[in-house]
């Protein structure tokens, strides 16, 4: 007993710290490694440029990005009563998905150049993958939780088909066209750009604040609908409000960086593990600490694994991930002791 | 002086979901202070007389006034609940704020569970779930503390624990129970036998749980044996000539 609440501590005093640790091994290995002491004061222009302009951007994505899925993980886990939930059950990435190559077809058609042509993806996935969120949230949730669910496959199903015929149809008008937006199948954090980076932040950080103030409410829900109700809390609203909440960061998220798998399903695992809680208002906040730290350290393999390649992110997240949460399903049963 | 209002009243209710009725001319007072048991067997609508008071289930006619707030205890919880026994308890509120740690404490250690704080919901006994949310009805301080299937599918020890703690609770609180254990029943100030969403009769238990009665609720024949102050019920396998 004195034992496990030992390793609690040390657990939760270790996460900030490696943290902080992956974000500076992140701004100085690479393709070329920076002295560290160009952290602090660079007189090389060359350092500077590849530190400012193009590793910190990425690097604070992955912060952003990681705390909006661990974040969404534990909402998604705690409001769906299921601990295999993750951010992308309301279908919401192979929408953006459509969204991104209905913005290709777009550029395709309407021979956008310039700067058009490369917000016009993002642009559309943002809007498809919000979109398809409000759909679920109106028609799914006022059918409990397997409505939501089962709104979610529906809306992922859907967004596969219409992909298919949008890709046939921009086979069709350019044939030897490398399809652009598959990139968001994948993941990738290298070359986000610093107004990229204001969009995450601009969109995460008051949705997180909201949700990490109304985390508790989760809890309630856990217990199912009738005890919600009986508490005087309307369990349809609260599912809606949090859905949606964590759907717009998610969205810009996806727009910019595209599916990263897997950081939403195992930090709130690794979380309720780590503190042997399961109240949203302590998984909520740490699982975005979490998933900031699985995906800071993610994107750092990604970029050194392969000399001269970057990785896709979910292949690296995947790899590290499925054994770990294969190990913990068999130990803990299916959240029975996680 | 007036009356003191009742606090949940039914007057010629309707009950069900969307354009569904499954209790049929439901009336019933339930005034402060006391057990009130809702018997009847399986689907005869007793949850969704309770889910009619907090507003899970709709009256399609008739009248329910409820005059107070409430807290559910249901037979089951479902799903794979991650919290911990005082993490389910703090769920309960107080008017529009969460109950604080020290009430939360207090209950459990009203139902017996204080060992077990820190223990995972999804890993406890059914009886040690069922205490745990009847602590979190007493957390909750609410008027009307509504549980439902109390000592469903529990062994002889864990039954009698809850029994227990329910012959407490009624001692300062205002409890609704719904079950299909007759025993519970004979605990009861006032007992509703419900059969296909229909009262059979609504009284004290000395006066409604007859051989009649519980023969016509149940659909097999049952023995009432009065013995002083004690009073048994058995449901024989074989008739006696």
């Amino acid at each position: 007993m004195v034992g496990k609440v030992k390793i609690r501590y040390v657990g939760l005093f270790l996460t900030p710290i490696l943290l902080v640790v992956g974000l500076i091994l992140n701004l100085i290995l690479g393709e070329v490694n920076v002295p560290y002491t160009c952290l602090v004061t660079c007189n090389q222009v060359k350092y500077r440029i590849i530190i400012l302009d193009i590793r910190l951007p990425s690097t604070l994505a992955s912060l952003v990005v990681g705390y909006v899925l661990g974040v969404s993980g534990a909402v998604m886990q705690g409001v769906l009563r299921n601990p295999l939930a993750e951010p992308f059950t309301t279908g919401i990435a192979s929408a953006a998905v459509l969204g991104g190559l209905l913005g290709y077809l777009l550029v395709l058609v309407g021979g956008l150049t310039g700067s058009y042509s490369t917000l016009a993806i993002p642009i559309l996935a943002l809007v498809v993958g919000l979109s398809s969120s409000i759909v679920v949230v109106m028609l799914g949730s006022r059918l409990g939780v397997i409505g939501l669910i089962l709104m979610g496959i529906l809306i992922t199903l859907l967004s596969y088909a219409a992909s298919m015929i949008v890709m046939l149809m921009i086979e069709s008008i350019n044939p030897t066209a490398s399809i652009q937006p598959l990139y968001l199948l994948y993941g990738n954090l290298s070359g986000v750009l610093w107004w990229q980076v204001y969009a995450m932040l601009a969109s995460a950080v008051p949705t997180i604040l909201i949700i990490i103030y109304l985390s508790r409410y989760i809890d309630l829900l856990m217990l199912g609908d009738d005890v919600a109700k009986a508490s005087g809390v309307n369990p349809v609203n609260v599912r809606r409000i949090l859905v949606a909440l964590t759907s717009v960061p998610l969205a810009v998220s996806l727009a910019f960086t595209g599916i990263i798998g897997f950081v939403g399903i195992m930090a709130p695992y690794v979380v309720r593990q780590m503190t042997g809680r399961g109240s949203g208002s302590v998984v909520v906040p740490w699982s975005g600490l979490v998933g900031s730290l699985i995906l800071t350290y993610s994107y750092l393999a990604s970029r050194i694994m392969i000399k001269g390649y970057v990785v896709p992110i979910t292949a690296v997240t995947g790899i590290a991930g499925i054994p770990l949460l294969m190990w913990m399903i068999a130990r803990g049963g299916f959240g029975a002791s996680t | 002086m007036h009356p003191p209002e009742p606090l949940v009243e039914f007057k010629d209710a309707y009950i069900g979901y969307g354009s569904r009725v499954v209790v049929r001319g439901l009336n019933l007072t339930v005034s402060r202070g006391g057990l009130t048991v809702l018997l009847g067997p399986n689907g005869s609508g007793k949850t969704t007389v309770m889910r009619a008071i907090f507003g899970s289930a709709r009256v399609v006619k008739g009248v329910l006034r409820v005059n107070g707030t409430v807290s559910y205890s249901p037979a089951e919880v479902d799903g794979l609940v991650n919290l911990t026994v005082l993490e389910t308890v703090r769920t309960a509120r107080r008017g529009y704020a969460w109950v604080n740690n020290e009430d939360a404490v207090k209950a459990l250690s009203e139902v017996g569970m204080l060992s077990k704080v820190n223990a995972r919901l999804s890993e406890l006994s059914t009886g040690e779930k069922r205490l745990t949310m009847i602590a979190r009805a007493i957390a909750s301080n609410a008027d009307l503390i509504l549980i439902d299937e109390p000592t469903a599918n529990l062994d002889p020890g864990n039954r009698h624990r809850v029994l227990k703690v329910i012959l407490s609770l009624i001692t300062q609180h205002t409890v609704m129970v719904a079950t299909h254990d007759v025993d519970l029943a004979l605990l009861a100030n006032q007992v509703v036998m419900l059969r296909d969403g229909s009262v059979v009769d609504v009284g004290p238990p000395v006066e409604v749980i007859t051989e009649e009665n519980l023969t016509k609720l149940y659909g097999v024949s049952a023995r009432v044996m009065r013995n002083g102050g004690e009073v048994h019920v058995v449901f024989p396998m074989h008739e006696k000539p």
